[in-house]
């Protein structure tokens, strides 16, 4: 969701190159973010800014449904004749709706659910396209990144993203505003609150609150969510993660919680992570009754 | 199709390794292109990069490319149909009998519509959209820095009937 490294001190070191490639690199989100959030006090993997490969695979399953894999393979290529503020990727786009609105652990799992209320437009697609950082400017970073869809019709994408970091002596604050705009879907906008908080050693926190419109839908949603991060040692760590949902038409009202409580481990070299994670849905839909669900998620990094 | 699947083994066979730099594409870009006037009923676009390779053993040179790729086919339709795919490519180019001729082989993945305006027509008015891969073979002659290119290609959606195309490109 957001870009949280300068929670860790180490990270404010950084020279203003590798700051570009880390405010590029911050785009590759369940690439760093979850794998370093998740462990806590991991300082943020600047060299994958490089060209990378992430595979990932999944099986979750809920009550009263069937099982379901996901297969993911990501790749960025780091091309010449780029300079650093320009990259060149190709990549399974997650859906920034669905990322937004979804507890972040199971979301490309959830696609079933979730696309039911959506129409195709919104599914994870292969997407290749250029992100373009502009200059840094002393009120926010900004990213202008421009691509295409790997589906016919033709699908081009347009998207900018803004971030603003605040930070205090107790917590960081971070403002996070993308507009995008699909030739199919039309213009969408996710709006992005989130508050972190490094406790000590041991345990952080993330607060983000989310707000998103689409042309297609018409109507405001709203997310919040709260994670505690426990770090367990080298390269292992625990998160306990609780949402609720909510819509503003016809009134404001919450549709959906959730909760779940996530464990991960290096399993192999340092490229191989396996995470599984318990929890529970409570939609709306189904007068916040249970469904449970399971997943065990493994992932491989290569740069 | 099967005199130039013959000619095609023939010139394989009877080819000679070699190291010829100079008759190598040059290390960049390359541009494919097939307007409806080359082929009937068909277009083809497409834009990658291409780079140098060497089989050190035999001191043998040769190109490997990569590349995206747009086409549309509506080779003997009556629907007012057509159909169309994004996607890339990827291959090799081994050069032959000592003269900018180049063997190519490649594959490739897409995604494939059938459509009456398959790249820019809206989504939900597709008929039918299907995963594409493709196999590739064919020949490549060289003039530096454009080309001429022979193609068969098979894939595993019927929407796409045709195999042989023809196109010209540029390598710079």
């Amino acid at each position: 969701m957001i870009y949280t490294s300068s929670v860790f001190a180490e990270e404010k070191e950084v020279v203003s190159g590798e700051q570009t490639g880390k405010f590029i690199s911050s785009e590759w989100r369940l690439f760093n973010r979850t794998i370093d959030s998740f462990f806590s006090n991991q300082k943020y993997l600047l060299k994958e800014n490089k060209s990378t490969i992430f595979v990932s695979t999944a099986v979750y399953k809920s009550e009263g449904s069937k099982i379901e894999n996901d297969f993911d393979l990501q790749m960025r290529f780091d091309l010449p004749k780029t300079t650093k503020r320009l990259k060149l990727v190709i990549e399974k786009e997650q859906n920034e709706i669905k990322k937004a609105l979804t507890d972040e652990n199971v979301a490309r799992n959830k696609k079933n659910r979730i696309t039911s209320k959506y129409t195709t437009a919104y599914e994870d697609r292969y997407t290749a396209g250029a992100d373009f950082l502009l200059p840094k400017l002393k009120a926010f970073s900004s990213l202008i990144k421009f691509g295409i869809r790997l589906d016919m019709p033709i699908n081009p994408f347009l998207k900018l993203n803004m971030q603003k970091e605040y930070n205090t002596k107790y917590v960081e604050i971070d403002l996070n505003q993308t507009f995008l705009l699909y030739r199919q879907a039309g213009f969408q906008e996710i709006s992005q609150l989130t508050f972190n908080r490094k406790w000590n050693e041991t345990f952080h926190t993330e607060q983000v609150n989310s707000l998103v419109w689409t042309d297609e839908r018409d109507i405001f949603e709203l997310r919040h969510s709260l994670t505690l991060y426990q770090h367990l040692g080298e390269e292992r760590g625990l998160s306990y993660a609780v949402g609720a949902n909510a819509k503003f038409s016809p009134t404001y009202y919450y549709d959906g919680y959730d909760a779940s409580v996530s464990y991960r481990q290096l399993l192999y070299g340092g490229w191989l992570y396996g995470t599984f994670t318990v929890g529970a849905d409570f939609p709306k839909s189904e007068n916040f009754k249970n469904d449970k669900f399971v997943q065990l998620r493994l992932e491989a990094f290569f740069h | 199709m099967k005199a130039f699947l013959q000619l095609l083994l023939f010139t394989i066979v009877f080819s000679l390794p070699l190291k010829a730099e100079e008759l190598l594409l040059r290390e960049g870009s390359l541009v494919n292109f097939a307007p409806p006037v080359i082929n009937k009923d068909y277009f083809l676009f497409e834009y990658g990069f291409v780079v140098r390779k060497e089989i050190k053993k035999w001191k043998y040179g040769y190109n490997a490319f990569v590349n995206a790729s747009l086409w549309e086919d509506w080779k003997n339709r009556s629907d007012n149909l057509r159909a169309g795919a994004l996607g890339f490519k990827a291959g090799v180019m081994f050069p032959l009998l000592k003269k900018p001729l180049f063997y190519r082989v490649a594959g490739g993945f897409a995604k494939s519509v059938l459509h009456k305006n398959p790249i820019l027509g809206k989504d939900e008015q597709s008929i039918s959209k299907k995963t594409l891969f493709l196999f590739e073979a064919g020949l490549l002659y060289k003039f530096d820095p454009t080309f001429v290119t022979a193609t068969y290609q098979v894939t595993n959606v019927k929407f796409f009937t045709r195999h042989i195309i023809l196109s010209v490109g540029v390598n710079y």
